[in-house]
């Protein structure tokens, strides 16, 4: 009944099945010898400190809300392009209505250089790239934050466990 | 063994080609209003907790990311039941097509309602539910 | 138990298992992968349910559009403290009666006299897509939403990169 998903639903089986087997079996066969300098986190050799949080640039989140947008736009389009041979010219002029809508914002943002990935010079200006001064500082504040209160979280634990060894 | 094969067929055997009439396959189509289907009162009662799940998520969590993925899962669980009360219905169109609009609205909502919290969090700090109480930027 | 019946069961565990993660879960990247879950398996009930365009449009907008929008939306923002605010015992027992009220609600829209025509013919040998197609062209349907839903995304696309842009250029 179904047949045409089923093929969907194998794939899929047979692609999680192609990770999750190969893991297990390697898994059975590794050997398995961790220490602490193996499981510590691996940064170019220095050791890590601070929050692997870091600010992203902005155009990641123009870029896929762009794509969102013409992602929706498909979705109203397909049932229009199915559809439109039956019903003559007056559903053409309407699709046609539908994507010009759509086409006035593209323009927008291509003229505003918001699809433009490097943006050195849109409308004869420089535009900063990256966080303001600001934000830095209140980056630089979040992660101080943080730190002190994992360093007291830290001091609270060995308090606890040197309380234990006097009790023992 | 019968059996194996008849689900297994349908991966060696090619469909007709698709020419450039809009001829869509139906046999899901078929297969959903045909007299075998799961009941509707269950994918009722499954939109319903579906919901109820999205507004306890609403109701307990304070980031305002998880707050609008919440509000996601109660717009499907309207879709849900849009769609379960078309198939009851001889597979009203009129289900797909709310539920297309529906799709629109919730990810155009999720759209500019992120772009305003990240524009919050450079105003303030913060993106919890108390953060966002005065009106002055 | 039958296939279907089978199928149903294994479904509804994927959705509602997703939009527990998505409730409970510690870090909100685990959340986005919960509620990808979740959509994942409402899309399968779209395959139960014969509408086929509807779910591969459910995993194209959201898997692939609006859960990576959630991951930049994720990154350009602080972490999450976790915060689960469960103190308030009222809370939950409402969403409890909000399902109770859906369920209701539905139930009575879907044997009430005010929709059109519990005895549509059944469809045609056409897809269903094309029905749709033909009520989103009707002037006496669904034309309007059609031609809103093109200004209500040209005004999203506008507005949103706008205010994500905005503060760059005022701190030039």
């Amino acid at each position: 009944m179904y047949y045409d998903f089923l093929n969907v639903a194998v794939l899929a089986l047979g692609g999680l099945g192609f990770v999750y087997v190969n893991l297990l079996i390697f898994s059975l066969i590794r050997p398995n010898k961790p220490s602490k300098l193996k499981l510590s986190t691996y940064e170019c050799g220095m050791e890590a400190f601070g929050s692997s949080w870091v600010r992203f640039d902005m155009r990641f989140y123009s870029v896929a809300l762009i794509f969102l947008i013409f992602d929706l736009e498909i979705a109203f389009l397909f049932p229009w392009s199915v559809a439109f041979r039956d019903l003559g010219m007056i559903a053409r002029v309407e699709g046609l209505i539908f994507i010009l809508i759509l086409f006035v914002g593209l323009i927008y943002v291509w003229v505003r250089g918001d699809l433009d990935w490097v943006k050195s010079f849109s409308q004869g200006r420089a535009i900063r790239l990256g966080p303001t001064a600001e934000e830095e500082a209140m980056l630089l504040r979040m992660q101080v934050e943080q730190a002190l209160s994992e360093a007291s979280a830290l001091r609270t634990v060995e308090e606890g466990e040197s309380s234990t060894e006097a009790t023992v | 063994m019968n059996c194996l094969s008849s689900l297994l067929s349908p991966l060696f055997s090619m469909g007709p080609a698709m020419s450039l009439s809009t001829d869509l396959p139906l046999s899901l189509q078929e297969a959903a209003s045909g007299a075998q289907h799961v009941p509707t009162e269950w994918l009722m009662i499954l939109a319903a907790l579906l919901f109820a799940l999205g507004t306890l998520g609403f109701l307990i969590r304070r980031n305002l990311i998880i707050v609008f993925m919440s509000i996601e899962l109660m717009l499907n669980a309207t879709n849900l039941t849009f769609l379960a009360a078309a198939r009851d219905r001889n597979l009203d169109p009129n289900g797909q097509v709310y539920a297309i609009i529906v799709i629109a609205l919730a990810a155009v909502e999720v759209a500019v309602g992120l772009a305003l919290l990240i524009s919050l969090f450079r105003l303030k700090v913060g993106i919890d539910v108390e953060d966002a109480q005065e009106l002055k930027g | 138990m039958d296939t279907l019946t089978l199928m149903f069961l294994l479904i509804a565990t994927i959705t509602i298992a997703g939009s527990l993660i998505t409730l409970w879960s510690k870090y909100v990247v685990h959340s986005v992968f919960g509620l990808m879950l979740a959509l994942l398996g409402v899309a399968g009930f779209y395959v139960l349910l014969g509408a086929d365009f509807l779910a591969v449009t459910q995993i194209v907008v959201y898997v692939g559009g609006v859960l990576v929008l959630y991951l930049f939306g994720i990154m350009l923002t602080p972490p999450d403290r976790a915060e689960r605010n469960v103190k308030l015992i009222v809370f939950c027992s409402l969403p409890a009666v909000a399902g109770a009220m859906y369920l209701i609600g539905s139930a009575r829209a879907m044997e009430g006299k005010w929709l059109p025509g519990k005895e549509l013919p059944p469809p045609p040998g056409k897809h269903l897509i094309h029905q749709v197609g033909h009520s989103f062209l009707d002037k006496d349907q669904y034309l309007l939403a059609f031609e809103l839903a093109s200004v209500l995304l040209l005004v999203v696309l506008v507005g949103a990169v706008y205010i994500a842009r905005r503060r760059w250029e005022a701190s030039e």
